[in-house]
């Protein structure tokens, strides 16, 4: 089961980098072949890496959520996953000249980070911790859908407007719902593990600070003043808050709410 | 008034308001981090507690906390009038949902002509589970009506949800550090109860590491016991209006063992000198075991002398004194891995040290909180709507039936509708 693990993460980590390649080759060559090489790499991609993780949960027996590797594989998986989304739901693949070079960052950094199986420590072994840390995985993964929808609507105004518009404002809201769901059963999980819901540390801040932050992107949007540019610039920063908060705040930055 | 009203009526103001929330917490959480000396102790207090208590010794610190407060009662504010606001002419136009009634004009003029009569049309919408509304050769239907009121439903579990989290941190109660050995009562510091502790568990999986670990304990309350649970990881016990949550675990040790031996009475056999009193007479004789400290994990550094290396029952030493007829005569240390190594030196007596007579402890956080039920429900129906309106989405048409009574121009917000409506066009 660890070599189907190792060699199916492998698979994927180049997968991935063949599918950011091709996708950002489009740029320059807006060729439709290169655009499907680009997808099929990327539809390979979520496959192995479905493989890599259902592997790894067969062999510890739980979520593979219990450290770094594990965190940011799932990560990685759900990039794969909301492109997929998005490509079939607004038939907008371009998305991926942003979510597929962001994946295989993601993926570098696990394949950098420790990959020995950890066991979960009593806390962390309930449903609501898996539930927790999967909805905000996939809605980060959202946020990363409606940040490419608003660069392409900054970069390549005239074209596609409506449905782009659309793209930075749904995927905003699945996103937002997601990490409502990552918010709520947490701080239920956080009330019965530790007293209380809500903890004065710099991680749960930030988690904060992304639910309001979206609360208000979602609220933006019937802001004449902000509609269109406004909120497109409301996604991008939107989304390197969301990025500062997972990879800043919960892996660099000391604390007990460490992924 | 109106003025004020209106401010707080602004959808500008949440907004803005967020943002400057978000900017607000931005700095806050790096002065919280940096500063844990100041901000380490929060979560073992209430928040109005520590905001009136120690905030206001590191205001340089700590403002930005009175201003977070502010900004989110605002905000709380703020979304009670618009809902306030908003909510009636809704409540209104969902009664009388031809009050408002757009020109068929108004719905963009890319409708369909489609053949179709009022009758018609109507029963095909209805079909489509829309709820058809007609006034003259006006046809107005809607789908998932209940829809629009859902944002003021998040709003409303929000607002609850702030409130029960301000009642919270005005009268709730937190204690953190209940220690009690097995078989221990001890009075609650929470109420007019005691609580005992029958047994301290752990499973461990295959591999050795923990699976679950907890404590079971009994409530008494006037002589009388009144709840058995076991309290574990994730599972506190609910008992007398708060909750008792499993800490810190491990074992303390309540005497210590040691063989002694006196070559000149020819006694040879264990002692028990009780950590209570930190002494014991051996049997028989005029010596006296005294113990003068306790290194439960002990290193010798360069000069041979002992250290605590961590806090693990690793390598526990004592320093004994050895008394005899009240007085001490030699002093020296022992460890009870090391049972041939000892800097104890007596002629007559040998001391070895046996072992440690320890007893399990638990150790359990008592938090009461008047508002977690009403957290509970606010944030799960907050959480249970936002989903449904993934889900759900609000449909609207409106159609002009024209003079013949046969053909009508139908406007929809459903694409797919006018798909299924083309089959039927002209």
């Amino acid at each position: 089961m660890a070599g189907i693990e190792s060699s199916s993460f492998f698979a994927a980590f180049l997968l991935a980098a063949l599918a950011a390649a091709s996708f950002l080759t489009c740029l320059p060559f807006n060729k439709k072949q290169i655009f499907t090489a680009a997808e099929v790499f990327t539809f390979l991609y979520l496959v192995a890496m479905t493989v890599s993780l259902a592997a790894r949960t067969a062999q510890s027996g739980h979520a593979p959520m219990a450290n770094r590797f594990e965190s940011l594989a799932c990560f990685a998986w759900s990039l794969g996953f909301v492109y997929w989304y998005v490509r079939i739901r607004y038939n907008e693949k371009r998305v991926g000249y942003f979510i597929m070079p962001l994946a295989v960052l993601v993926m570098f950094a696990a394949n950098m980070s420790p990959k020995d199986i950890t066991p979960m420590t009593p806390a962390l072994d309930t449903w609501m911790f898996e539930t927790h840390v999967a909805s905000a995985f996939v809605g980060y993964a959202f946020f990363g859908a409606s940040f490419s929808g608003a660069v392409l609507y900054l970069v390549d105004k005239g074209h596609a407007e409506r449905t782009l518009e659309r793209l930075i404002f749904r995927a905003g809201y699945y996103g937002f719902a997601l990490f409502t769901i990552s918010m709520v059963i947490g701080g239920i999980w956080a009330y019965l593990a530790w007293g209380t819901y809500w903890l004065w540390k710099i991680k749960e801040l930030w988690s904060f600070l992304i639910w309001i932050y979206y609360a208000g992107f979602l609220h933006a949007l019937y802001v004449k003043k902000l509609r269109g540019r406004g909120v497109a610039w409301l996604s991008i920063l939107g989304f390197a808050i969301t990025m500062f908060t997972y990879l800043g705040v919960g892996v660099m930055m000391k604390s007990t709410h460490q992924l | 008034m109106r003025a004020v009203w209106d401010f707080l009526n602004s959808l500008k103001l949440t907004v803005y308001l967020i943002l400057a929330i978000v900017a607000v917490t931005m700095y806050g959480s790096m002065v919280l981090y940096f500063h844990q000396d100041i901000f380490g102790d929060m979560d073992s207090n209430l928040l109005f507690t520590w905001l009136s208590t120690k905030g206001p010794e590191h205001l340089a610190y700590t403002w930005w906390l009175y201003l977070l407060v502010v900004m989110v009662v605002l905000l709380g504010v703020n979304t009670m009038v618009c809902t306030i606001d908003r909510l009636p002419p809704l409540v209104k136009r969902y009664k009388d949902p031809l009050m408002n009634l757009r020109d068929i004009e108004l719905g963009g003029g890319e409708g369909r002509e489609v053949a179709m009569g009022a009758d018609g049309l109507g029963g095909f919408l209805g079909r489509k589970r829309y709820k058809v509304f007609t006034q003259g050769d006006n046809i107005y239907a809607e789908k998932n009506r209940w829809l629009p009121f859902m944002p003021y439903v998040i709003h409303a579990g929000i607002m609850m949800f702030m409130v029960g989290h301000l009642i919270s941190s005005m009268y709730g109660y937190r204690y953190s550090g209940l220690f009690l050995y097995e078989g221990e009562t001890a009075k609650s510091p929470a109420g007019d109860y005691l609580i005992r502790l029958d047994k301290f568990s752990m499973d461990t999986r295959p591999d050795g590491s923990m699976k679950q670990y907890g404590s079971r304990l009994t409530i008494i309350k006037d002589g009388q016991e009144v709840k058995t649970g076991r309290v574990t990881a994730n599972t506190p016990m609910f008992a007398e209006g708060g909750a008792i949550y499993q800490r810190a675990f491990g074992e303390d040790f309540k005497g210590i063992w040691v063989q002694a031996g006196v070559r000149s009475t020819g006694y040879n056999g264990t002692v028990l000198v009780p950590k209570a009193t930190g002494y014991a007479d051996i049997p028989g004789t005029a010596y006296r075991v005294g113990i003068e400290n306790f290194i439960p994990d002990a290193g010798l550094d360069g000069n041979g002398v002992p250290y605590a290396r961590s806090e693990d029952m690793a390598n526990p030493a004592i320093q004994v004194t050895l008394y005899k007829g009240g007085s001490a005569s030699s002093r020296g240390w022992i460890f009870m891995n090391q049972p041939s190594y000892s800097s104890f030196r007596d002629g007559d007596v040998s001391l070895v040290m046996a072992g440690l007579d320890t007893k399990t402890y638990s150790s359990f956080d008592i938090n009461r909180d008047p508002s977690a039920l009403t957290a509970l429900f606010a944030s799960v129906t907050v959480m249970l709507v936002t989903i449904l309106t993934l889900y759900f989405r609000r449909e609207r048409v409106w159609a002009k039936v024209d003079g013949s009574g046969k053909r009508a121009q139908v406007v929809c917000t459903d694409d797919e509708l006018y798909d299924e409506l083309d089959g039927r066009g002209i």
